[in-house]
């Protein structure tokens, strides 16, 4: 079985296919719609974790490959979702769609990345880290002020979803059910442009950039003496990342059909992501995306379904707010962290050679 | 006489008030072994890291072969400041005059299925320009100052209101009225602060890009790829990468000067973004709901594609694939070029083991083989022998002995004196910063002042 699945490229794509089938067989649903009586829609959720796991792999891009601190991830996030809401809303003239979209958020997050980048890099880590804490805030509060161009609180609405062609739309709506279809539109589409980011970091992981990710991490003088320019690498991994960010914001605004309001895109957003990263093995693409999983999967499956099991077991709808366990998140995350951080600082699924510097040194110390 | 291939002359590197080195001159002519000796705190890893870049020297001048190490000025470095300087003015000058009343006057004024381009543009030149506008609300059409607090007219009609317009242009160009006085005056004052945040965020643009290319202009980086390696005292290594991997990381700069424009796959991928980019411009502009004029869809497609084309060209080509990967055949002649010159250094067993899971003597050695292959001109060793026993050191002397054969020139820092005295063919002797002597291994020997300075007590170290 193992050397079977070893032969058709292993759990990767095994995940891929298993996923792809997903949207027509959701059998976690149905159990647990047989279990609870309650429909979850897990398929609207892995939405959202597809998309999250695009931003947290353009963050582990800039923090784990690049080593570079970014605590302001958001913004670039926010970059994208009000690019698409402004290119694509009623109320403007552009209103080029998604696909248009899709290319110049991308291109928007690069120059934004690019502008703060250029004179911030040179800084030594804890400087960047707050000039990006900075950063996104002021993004934040930017958005809230430009209230001719963001509609301000309000956000920009309704975002349009994806155009496709008929025959795909038909294909993916069962009995003419157009809300379906969009859903499982969005769903194909943010896994395949998942699926594709997997594969070019992975690629950019063993190209020589990636090798120059790792020796300025290593030791950036020996890096510099041997040719590569941090500064110039740098600047690459930070713009590369603020792209991807921006590009899952334009899946975000267009899965929401909207931009949501600017202060969605603050603090404890980035947090989050670099959240998901440390969980998950800051550094390792598939512990990006298995952070991304267990803390949406937390956030949207797991505690809505406990929030239902402890008001059954009070006997009812009681509104104190230790009764909703989506208000527990910060505690469980917090201290899951500090567990992590104790028991297995590499991550839950680091990549291989991480995971052996960490230990090493819990070994030597 | 031609040049030599690295000339230090009358370098001085001061911290503070210690003086580290003190106007030393060293020459190292092409092809042979020098070394620089002197006892602990002589200043000789001060100087190395003076000549690669990593310290900047107080005063002097470092020269390979009749070269200034620092970068020199180029026109095109003046262009990259004065861009540089205009991007920044933009920003500032789009802060000033507010980047959101700029929206609502040039793109929300207008009904957006009836949106015109060059509307759009001129009515955005005239904001910021601080000239009356039109702004549609509630219906009726507002004729304002710039920053709407004086109110010219209210009209029905665009055609009435561009007479008003016409009108509120005429009446500020010749203010009679103390309203109209008060308000050329704002609209002065506010083009002065525009003007006043675009000319200072040119100059801090144009003069922060000129301080960082001149703090930048000679880095170990540019030293690096102008033919300099070195290995360092206290090993450093990549210690969590492998052997092979440590060795392929200074192979990077061939990979990226191979890469130029004749490669077909680059043209394709400077094509193949740019079309498909215009494509969707176009097709965004034509199929979307509400229609742009059609005779302005195909120009800004044009345009898009032309200004993506441009930065796609800027990045590819002039940056002749430095973001870009190596092609598959440029990988696998770097990797054959690593598993020869670990041969070459002795380390063909290793390739695959993690660099710190090495010996002391073998990361030495791989230190070496990693800046081989950066392909210098000049390799300076600082200390290689420094921990090794006996017979490593032997087949370190060996081992520099075959690098000098190879075509290249060695400078290396050695306490050792079996190893300089065997290998060098000229040596210079520091002493509190200051070189002493210069000669011979038997020049050297012989010289009184350096048996004071440095071997007087004992012979040999």
């Amino acid at each position: 079985m193992a050397a079977l699945l070893k032969k058709f490229g292993g759990l990767p794509v095994l995940a891929l296919v298993v996923l792809a089938i997903y949207p027509f067989a959701p059998v976690v649903d149905w159990a647990l719609e047989a279990a609870t009586g309650q429909a979850l829609h897990i398929d609207r959720q892995l939405v959202n974790i597809f998309i999250f796991s695009i931003l947290a792999l353009a963050l582990n891009l800039q923090v784990g490959q690049a080593g570079l601190l970014q605590l302001g991830i958001a913004a670039f996030f926010a970059v994208g979702a009000f690019t698409t809401g402004v290119l694509t809303v009623e109320k403007y003239p552009f209103q080029i769609g998604f696909w248009g979209a899709i290319l110049i958020s991308p291109l928007a997050g690069a120059i934004g990345g690019f502008l703060l980048g250029a004179p911030t890099l040179r800084l030594r880590g804890d400087y960047l880290a707050i000039v990006t804490l900075g950063f996104g805030e002021v993004m934040r509060i930017v958005l809230l002020n430009l209230e001719n161009i963001t509609d301000g609180p309000r956000g920009l609405n309704p975002v349009p979803a994806p155009w496709l062609p008929t025959l795909v739309r038909d294909a993916m709506s069962p009995a003419g059910d157009a809300s379906i279809g969009t859903l499982r539109a969005m769903y194909f589409l943010a896994l395949i442009v998942l699926a594709a980011t997997v594969v070019c970091l992975k690629l950019l992981e063993r190209s020589r950039i990636g090798r120059a990710f790792v020796a300025l991490r290593e030791d950036e003088l020996a890096a510099s003496c041997m040719g590569i320019e941090p500064a110039r690498i740098k600047l690459a991994a930070f713009t590369g990342g603020a792209a991807l960010a921006a590009l899952a914001g334009c899946f975000y605004a267009t899965n929401l059909t909207t931009t949501a309001e600017p202060n969605t895109y603050d603090f404890n957003y980035s947090i989050m992501v670099l959240c998901c990263l440390i969980i998950g093995g800051l550094g390792s693409i598939r512990g990006a995306l298995l952070g991304a999983a267990l803390l949406l999967g937390f956030d949207n499956v797991i505690s809505p379904l406990l929030t239902r099991l402890l008001q059954t077991a009070l006997g009812g709808e009681s509104t104190h707010v230790m009764a909703s366990f989506s208000n527990w998140r910060w505690i469980v995350f917090g201290t899951a962290l500090v567990v992590m951080m104790r028991l297995r600082p590499e991550g839950l699924w680091p990549s291989s050679p991480q995971a052996e510097e960490l230990h090493e040194s819990a070994g030597e110390a | 006489m031609a040049a030599p291939l690295l000339n230090v002359d009358k370098l001085t590197l001061r911290f503070g008030g210690l003086t580290a080195v003190s106007e030393v001159d060293l020459r190292v002519e092409e092809g042979e072994i020098a070394a620089v000796i002197g006892p602990n705190g002589a200043g000789k890893t001060s100087l190395f890291n003076a000549i690669t870049g990593i310290y900047e020297p107080t005063s002097g001048e470092v020269q390979l072969d009749g070269h200034d190490l620092r970068e020199p000025m180029r026109p095109g470095l003046l262009l990259r400041w004065v861009l540089t300087g205009l991007g920044v003015g933009l920003i500032g000058l789009l802060t000033a005059s507010n980047v959101d009343s700029l929206w609502a006057a040039s793109i929300k004024s207008q009904d957006p299925n009836a949106f015109s381009v060059a509307r759009a543009l001129h009515d955005g030149a005239g904001f910021m320009a601080a000239q009356p506008r039109v702004d549609l609300r509630m219906g009726k059409l507002f004729v304002t100052s710039f920053d709407g607090q004086t109110t010219f007219a209210v009209v029905k009609t665009p055609e009435l209101a561009a007479a008003a317009l016409n009108d509120a242009e005429k009446r500020l160009a010749n203010p009679q009225t103390d309203d109209d006085k008060a308000t050329a005056a704002r609209t002065s004052a506010a083009l002065r602060v525009r003007f006043g945040a675009f000319l200072a965020g040119l100059l801090l643009g144009f003069l922060a890009a000129r301080a960082v290319w001149q703090r930048t202009r000679r880095t170990p980086t540019s030293v690096a790829l102008r033919g300099v390696a070195r290995t360092f005292q206290n090993i450093r290594l990549f210690h969590n990468m492998t052997v092979i991997e440590n060795v392929l990381v200074a192979s990077d700069r061939h990979l990226r000067a191979q890469a130029k424009l004749s490669d077909p796959g680059r043209l394709t991928a400077i094509l193949a973004p740019t079309a498909l980019l215009g494509l969707t411009a176009i097709l965004a502009i034509v199929v979307r709901k509400a229609a742009l004029d059609a005779a302005e869809a195909l120009p800004i497609g044009i345009l898009a594609s032309l200004l993506l084309g441009l930065l796609a060209w800027l990045i590819i080509v002039k940056r002749r694939g430095a973001f870009s990967g190596a092609s598959l055949n440029q990988e696998r002649a770097a990797r054959a070029e690593a598993i020869e010159l670990l041969k070459f250094v002795g380390l063909e067993h290793r390739i695959r083991d993690l660099a710190r899971n090495l010996p002391y003597g073998e990361q030495r050695r791989l230190e070496i083989a990693r800046a081989l292959a950066t392909r210098p001109r000049l390799l300076l060793l600082d200390e290689p022998a420094a921990g090794m026993n006996p017979s490593e050191t032997v087949s370190l002397m060996h081992l520099i002995r075959a690098i000098r054969d190879r075509g290249m020139t060695v400078l290396l820092i050695e306490h050792h004196m079996r190893v300089v005295m065997g290998i060098s063919d000229r040596i210079t002797v520091l002493v509190h910063g200051k070189r002493i002597a210069e000669g011979t291994p038997d020049e050297i020997r012989q010289n009184p002042a350096v048996i004071e300075a440095y071997l007087g007590a004992d012979g040999e170290h």
